[in-house]
């Protein structure tokens, strides 16, 4: 089994890999980025992306390191989703991007896929982007004019699509520290458990302050719900404010279910969604809150 | 010079397979998978999906499982990889090859292969796995035989044998 001819270049540091990527733009010559190879290896084999040189970042040791830098870890896009699960600094500092990075595919898929193709790849089921949303994460972006950094919000426009230009590579996730006294929960909804890619996932963070009786400040991301991922900011604001009780949960749920509806308007998945969307909501602010 | 920087559609891949040195010049466009089947005969692991789903062509890259299938053929310069050749053999089985024989493991075989280098990666890394773990552990390795519990049953033996083993 072979694709269409292509030619490979595995550059050592990512100025080359800029540099590469803006000779082929320059030149009209289709180039993809190979990161783990989970996403593209099935699209060259349906046909569905036709490259005419692939640019293997696999070679490039700054985008495997995982640091913390001040209030921030950074995280190179080429670490897989096994070494999210296992590091020390991502489980202390953004526990749920490892729980996250847990529920993606297979150990198999894990040990090759990467933080930064899912993000890349920008599909509407990737299980670490709504991990990243409530982590408030940046992505830093490197062209031939230098480097610019985004929120993670602002990167995705539209499923598989994003703000990133042809000669641009992805080489960091920077994660500020959440507040210490947060508590995270992340749900994920699939038919089969392994490789199964998420039909709805959820991130929740938040701190509940037992001595006021009140929800001090919340952040909620729903998966592969809404066109481009984004808070669930009605739901968190029926939520603040407001004391841990069934009604201000079931007040959370409506919301978000609201805001689902209106964002992606009613389609055919929506009878569905819609109501599980709700309960998903209830279930973690549940479950964060009973962290402690 | 600027096309130099856009690569080659041949390169050269050395890589340890079993232990042993490869040196091959191959067209960039394959996969790891294929080169294992075709060029080195090693058909032991299958192409089952192609696309990562099934784990039948399960092999250790640098001691961790991957679907072959999803490693482009230049990847793997530089790696060390394992496949079920690499365990044992006819006269001399593998632990894990012994306890899947043992405990009907294995019936129409295609997944085997796979399942085995799936175990042999868990227990490296976990000596002691629950038979959660064990699930979790070949949760992407389908069989559409045995029902998994037989397997589940082989690995929880080999992991028991070497706790013996050791104290
Ligand atoms: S053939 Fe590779 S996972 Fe199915
Ligand atoms: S033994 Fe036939 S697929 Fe597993």
């Amino acid at each position: 089994m072979s694709y269409p001819a292509f030619r490979y270049t595995a550059p050592r540091t990512t100025r080359e890999v800029v540099e590469t990527l803006r000779i082929a733009k320059e030149k009209g010559i289709r180039a993809n980025v190979l990161a783990g190879g989970t996403d593209l290896m099935p699209q060259l084999r349906e046909g569905t992306t036709t490259p005419e040189v692939v640019v293997d970042i696999s070679r490039i040791p700054v985008l495997k390191r995982i640091e913390r830098m001040g209030n921030e870890i950074r995280i190179g896009a080429m670490v897989t989703h096994a070494e999210l699960v296992t590091s020390e600094l991502v489980r202390e500092y953004a526990g749920v991007l490892s729980e996250a990075a847990k529920m993606v595919g297979s150990p198999q898929i894990r040990n090759l896929g990467t933080l930064g193709g899912n993000v890349v790849n920008a599909s509407p089921a990737a299980d670490t982007i709504p991990a990243l949303v409530i982590l408030e994460a940046k992505l830093v972006l490197k062209g031939p004019e230098g480097e610019r950094i985004l929120s993670v919000t602002d990167f995705f426009t539209a499923p598989y699509q994003t703000v990133i230009e042809a000669d641009e590579l992805l080489t960091d996730i920077v994660v500020p520290l959440p507040p210490p006294s947060g508590r995270a929960v992340f749900l994920k909804l699939a038919r089969r458990k392994a490789v199964a890619i998420a039909r709805m996932n959820l991130a929740c963070m938040l701190y509940y302050d037992r001595q006021k009786e009140t929800f001090e400040w919340v952040r909620l991301c729903v998966g592969s719900s809404t066109p481009r991922p984004v808070r669930m900011t009605e739901a968190e604001k029926a939520l603040i404010g407001k004391p841990f009780s069934t009604e201000v949960l079931q007040e959370a749920g409506r919301a978000a279910a609201e805001q689902m509806v209106q964002l992606s308007g009613l389609r055919s998945s929506t009878a569905y969604k819609k109501p599980v969307v709700g309960d998903l909501v209830m279930r973690a602010v549940r479950m964060a809150v009973e962290k402690g | 010079m600027e096309e130099a920087e856009l690569g080659n559609e041949i390169v050269e891949i050395s890589m340890q397979v079993n232990g042993v040195s490869v040196v091959l010049r191959t067209p960039a466009n394959r996969t790891l998978l294929s080169i294992l089947r075709e060029d080195l005969r090693l058909t032991g692991a299958k192409e089952g999906c192609g696309i990562g789903e099934c784990g039948a062509c399960t092999v250790l890259m640098n001691g961790k499982a991957v679907n072959a299938c999803m490693v482009l053929a230049p990847k793997a310069d530089g790696a060390r990889i394992t496949t079920i050749e690499g365990l044992g053999d006819e006269a001399r089985l593998h632990p894990l090859q012994e306890a899947f024989v043992k405990h009907g493991a294995v019936q129409c075989g295609f997944c085997t292969p796979g399942m085995i280098l799936s175990a042999k990666a868990l227990l490296d890394e976990n000596p002691n796995p629950t038979r959660l773990e064990i699930r979790e552990g070949i949760s992407g390795n389908l069989c559409r035989c045995t029902g998994y519990q037989q397997i589940v049953d082989a690995i929880e033996e080999v992991a028991a044998r070497k706790q013996g083993e050791e104290s």
